[in-house]
């Protein structure tokens, strides 16, 4: 059963560059409303 | 090691010490008693004087130190902080008349509801674990006197022999008062504190008081161990065990000679003739009379702080590590939302204020009651299942435990060993054999174990009876697990002593010089040893236990004595063997297959022969690849051993040592392991293992050193304890995983708003009720599910992952928080400023984050449960669902109430619920993208 689990245990994937940029969607998102909200007020 | 002192004085020591110097009879009259023991009344009447035989610290707290421990919160400190300030604010600094008690009354109610709900949390939690180990039951065998006033009898006379058979009696531990008798046997925790009245072989492990690892020698010598050494000249023994062969087994294994050496100590620890509570014992047998129960004994007197504490487990660990994060997190962001505020709002009071309530906010303080709710939902849980968890924290191991050590009798074979045979050493039926056998398991007054309790009540045994009257008993050897055998001297009708000596065969092998054959007394030559292995070796092969009987008659006056000892056990005569049928159980094949599905390797340890072992893990399908034997791990490096004992999952012919190590070399190779045994053998493993598991028929070191007790002694029962057990550690690591993003998440959502915005994006009453009404949300989760496939695999703890968690999930919400902000400023118009410069939408902003910001904490609880796509392919439990639904409904309806408006918000227009709507779908799926790629990435990472 300890082999099963070992070999059950997924690797590690590689990601492609949508995959990356899914999974740092957040901060990317986050990035743009804090600029967007910082030019806004430079603006304002 | 530092011995423990006491750290009250109602710890009689004078008491002690006057007793164990005193002589039987002036003992008795000191303690009020007699050799024969209190009457039932007498005893009531002593229990209502000095209170049943209960330690205090072992009883739980009060329920009003319980109620204000859960009031003591520092969220309930900031409410009232905060309490306090609007007393003031809005009360008396008010002008007259116009005195505003709302926020007063309402952070009131918050402080009420948390503290009750902790406590009412926290209160059911303990009263079921104390419930459940009441199950467990701890008896104390005691000699009461006969109520009946005609019972005459002589106090300066011991009781005779069946006197003391007929009025023994298992009461209650509890039940134990001072001045009663008590009967002590290996395996015994002892039940109080005592003054030993005889005493056979009796060594007694003290390393819970004293630190003293090796076991000391008990006996009934008064006084020079506590530091009167003229007084040791007084009070010759009753039965005096201290002799040359003692002595000898002493030295030889490494006991402690109590007293002697540490005579001038004047320590009462040390007096040989005492035996205190919460210390056991290892061998032997004794009689006693006690002299303090309850708080009054050492061990009750003792600082609980000491005593009780236990290494922290993995996942205590693990806690506490979560727990400093999130408060590292905390201690960067209240002072940076304070000064960001401070300095863009130029009210530093109400900068202070809000930076507190975030702190509040980020703060997991449910966390220590999410932890003990789920523990003690999954122990009852357990206890559905006959299971009974002593320390909750083992739940979180059981779950964790990926292999199984256990004991072979009685958990892979039935409770129920049937004696089979008696035969001679040719392999022919012999009763001579089963009388042998009979006379000693019937003397002795040792550990009875199976195999004794077969032979007495194997059915031809009915026709020996008579053999009792034959026979007298002199004195018996007691057994211990270093010699495996153990032996009884009686004398016969002609004044003969027999010595009747029965055990494992290798071991009586090596006390005979000769055998019997038929009639025939021949020298035990490597010929007739080969003969008897090979017999022996056909036996083990049909699974069957064999016990080794040896004798030896002692005719000559001179060489008889009223004391045997082990240095007797030599030149005996073998005359047969005994054989058991031990079965497996028809439910072990099942278990063992069901315990491999959930990741559990089960490994056998057991004292008995590896002929023996083998063919019951055939019959119960546990793949026997090779197998260790106790010399063998004697022989091996701690690395060699933890090498070996990964790939076997045989051991035999172990000692209670070389189970101990092969426990501590899979644990050394990462293993999480479990240890189920029973016997007196097996209280160092399961000290040893992760998780201690034992049953309620064990002795009470096994129970004592266990974490768990089964009611049943089945390994069937253990698969759904792992299951529950990974379970909790699921729902515990839930709401960690949980918090700790949402609360990073918030930071991200907290410091810009705090940037740019004129006005605080949230006040900080509206965080305290958002927080309330979120965490009473959270009380749901002891009652949630895992997914099948979580708990198929065992959970450790590993805290490593959940820096990397919250870093990649927390930042999802605040995309949506500032998504948030964006809405309310541009499109509900939160730049308007009205007269005085005062910002009108302020309130509406604040109801739209209000709202927004629970629905997406909410919501998490649903994406992180599972690593399944949430309401598709994998739903909360019922309660879950409801209440998680009830708190957003109740958050949404807020804003529109009297209550809302008097917190400061105002009511959200019909058109920011498409926009809330929009922003939820996205946010959800967005984290449903994050987490597939996430688990893409750290190799199917997630709970």
């Amino acid at each position: 059963m300890q082999e099963e689990i070992e070999k059950d245990a997924k690797q590690p994937e590689r990601l492609g560059i949508v995959g990356t940029l899914v999974l740092h969607s957040q901060f990317i998102l986050i990035g743009i409303l804090v600029i967007g909200a910082a030019v806004l007020t430079i603006l304002h | 090691m530092s011995r423990l002192l006491p750290t009250k004085t109602t710890v009689n020591s004078d008491l002690l010490k006057r007793v164990a110097e005193a002589a039987h009879s002036e003992a008795f009259t000191i303690l009020r008693t007699s050799p024969y023991g209190l009457t039932v009344a007498e005893a009531d009447e002593r229990a209502a004087e000095v209170g049943r035989n209960e330690v205090a610290r072992e009883k739980p707290p009060k329920w009003y130190a319980q109620m204000a421990e859960a009031f003591s919160s520092p969220f309930n400190g900031l409410l009232v902080v905060l309490g306090a300030v609007s007393y003031f604010t809005d009360v008396r600094m008010a002008s007259p008349g116009k005195g505003d008690w709302t926020k007063v009354i309402l952070l009131t109610l918050m402080i009420s509801l948390s503290g009750l709900m902790k406590f009412w949390q926290e209160f059911r939690s303990m009263k079921a674990a104390e419930q459940l180990k009441a199950m467990v039951r701890t008896t104390a065998t005691v000699l009461r006197r006969p109520d009946d006033p005609g019972f005459q009898f002589d106090p300066s006379q011991p009781p005779t022999q069946e006197h003391l058979v007929k009025h023994r009696r298992e009461i209650p531990l509890a039940d134990l008062v001072p001045g009663d008798i008590v009967f002590l046997s290996a395996g015994d925790m002892i039940p109080a504190d005592l003054r030993v009245l005889t005493s056979k072989d009796l060594f007694v492990s003290q390393s819970a008081l004293t630190g003293e690892s090796l076991p000391v020698e008990k006996y009934d010598r008064p006084a020079y161990s506590v530091g009167n050494s003229a007084a040791s000249q007084r009070g010759a023994p009753s039965v005096v065990p201290v002799n040359g062969s003692a002595a000898n087994r002493r030295a030889a294994n490494g006991v402690a000679k109590n007293g002697q050496s540490r005579k001038a100590s004047g320590d009462v620890l040390d007096a040989s003739a005492l035996c205190f509570m919460g210390t056991n014992i290892v061998s032997g047998s004794a009689m006693g009379v006690v002299v303090n129960t309850g708080d009054r004994t050492f061990f009750g007197s003792m600082a609980s702080s000491i005593l009780g504490h236990r290494a922290m487990t993995s996942f205590d660990e693990g806690v506490r590590k979560v727990s400093w994060v999130l408060i590292r997190f905390t201690l960067f962001m209240v002072p940076a939302v304070f000064l960001i505020n401070g300095i863009t709002k130029r009210n530093w009071t109400e900068a202070l204020l809000f930076a507190l309530a975030v702190a509040v906010g980020v703060t997991p303080e449910l966390l220590p009651m999410v932890v003990s709710a789920n523990l003690a939902k999954g122990s009852i849980k357990m206890a559905k299942y006959k299971v009974i968890v002593k320390r909750l924290n083992s739940i979180q191991n059981f779950g964790a435990m990926d292999i199984l050590c256990t004991d072979k009798t009685g958990t892979l074979t039935q409770d129920r060993v049937v004696l089979e045979r008696h035969l001679d050493v040719t392999g022919e039926e012999s009763y001579q054999v089963l009388r042998l056998a009979f006379l000693n398991s019937y003397h002795q007054t040792g550990l009875k174990n199976l195999l004794d309790v077969a032979i007495v009540n194997h059915a031809e045994v009915d026709n020996e009876e008579p053999v009792l009257i034959q026979y007298l008993k002199i004195d018996e050897i007691p057994f211990d697990f270093m010699r495996r055998r153990m032996s009884v001297i009686v004398q016969d009708g002609g004044g003969r002593h027999l010595l009747i000596c029965k055990g494992a065969v290798e071991e009586i092998f090596d006390v005979c010089d000769r055998v019997q054959i038929g009639g025939e007394l021949l020298p035990f030559d490597p010929q007739h040893r080969e003969n008897v292995v090979r017999v022996t070796n056909d036996m083990n092969e049909d699974g069957m236990r064999v016990v080794a009987v040896a004798y030896k008659y002692i005719e000559d006056k001179a060489l008889q004595k009223e004391t045997y000892t082990v240095a007797d056990e030599k030149d005996l005569v073998l005359a047969g063997y005994i054989e058991f049928l031990d079965p497996p159980k028809e439910t072990a094949g099942e278990a063992v297959k069901a315990l491999d599905e959930y990741g559990v390797d089960v490994k056998i340890l057991t004292g008995d022969n590896e002929l023996v072992a083998k063919k019951t893990c055939r019959d119960v399908g546990i793949d026997v690849r090779d197998v260790l034997l106790g010399n063998q791990i004697e022989a091996m490096t701690d690395e060699e051993l933890a090498d070996a004992a990964d790939k076997i999952t045989v051991f035999a012919k172990l000692n209670p040592l070389h189970k101990s190590r092969v426990i501590l070399a899979l644990r050394k190779k990462g293993h999480t392991v479990g240890y189920m045994g029973d016997g007196i053998n097996d209280a160092p493993a399961l000290r040893d293992a992760d998780v201690g598991i034992s049953v309620d028929t064990a002795v009470d070191i096994a129970k004592e050193s266990a974490d768990i007790i089964l009611l049943e002694k089945s390994l069937t029962v253990l698969k759904e304890g792992v299951v529950q057990g990974r379970a909790v550690f699921g729902n515990i690591i839930k709401y960690i995983k949980m918090a700790a993003s949402s609360n990073f998440g918030n930071m991200f959502s907290v410091l810009p708003a705090s940037a740019f915005l004129p006005f605080l994006p949230m006040l900080p009453i509206q965080i305290l009720i958002l927080n309330t009404i979120y965490d009473l949300s959270q009380l749901s989760l002891p009652w949630d599910n895992m997914d099948e496939e979580f708990l198929r695999k065992p959970r450790k703890w590993d805290a490593s992952g959940l820096s990397r968690f919250m870093l990649y999930i927390g930042p999802c919400s605040s995309v949506y928080d500032l998504t948030t902000y964006y809405l309310m400023w541009f499109v509900f118009k939160g730049w308007v400023v009205g007269p005085g410069g005062v910002f009108v939408n302020a309130g509406l902003f604040q109801a739209g984050w209000f709202v927004e910001s629970m629905m997406s904490q909410t919501l998490i609880i649903h994406m992180i449960r599972t690593r399944k796509i949430p309401f598709i392919q994998s739903t909360a439990t019922l309660p879950v669902v409801l209440v998680t639904s009830l708190a957003i409904a109740t958050v949404c309806l807020i804003p529109f109430t009297a209550l809302g408006a008097t917190i400061g918000f105002q009511p959200l227009p019909a058109t920011y619920w498409p926009y809330l709507a929009a922003m939820i779908v996205c946010y959800l799926i967005q984290t449903q993208m994050v987490k597939v790629f996430y688990m893409k990435k750290f190799g199917g990472e997630w709970l």
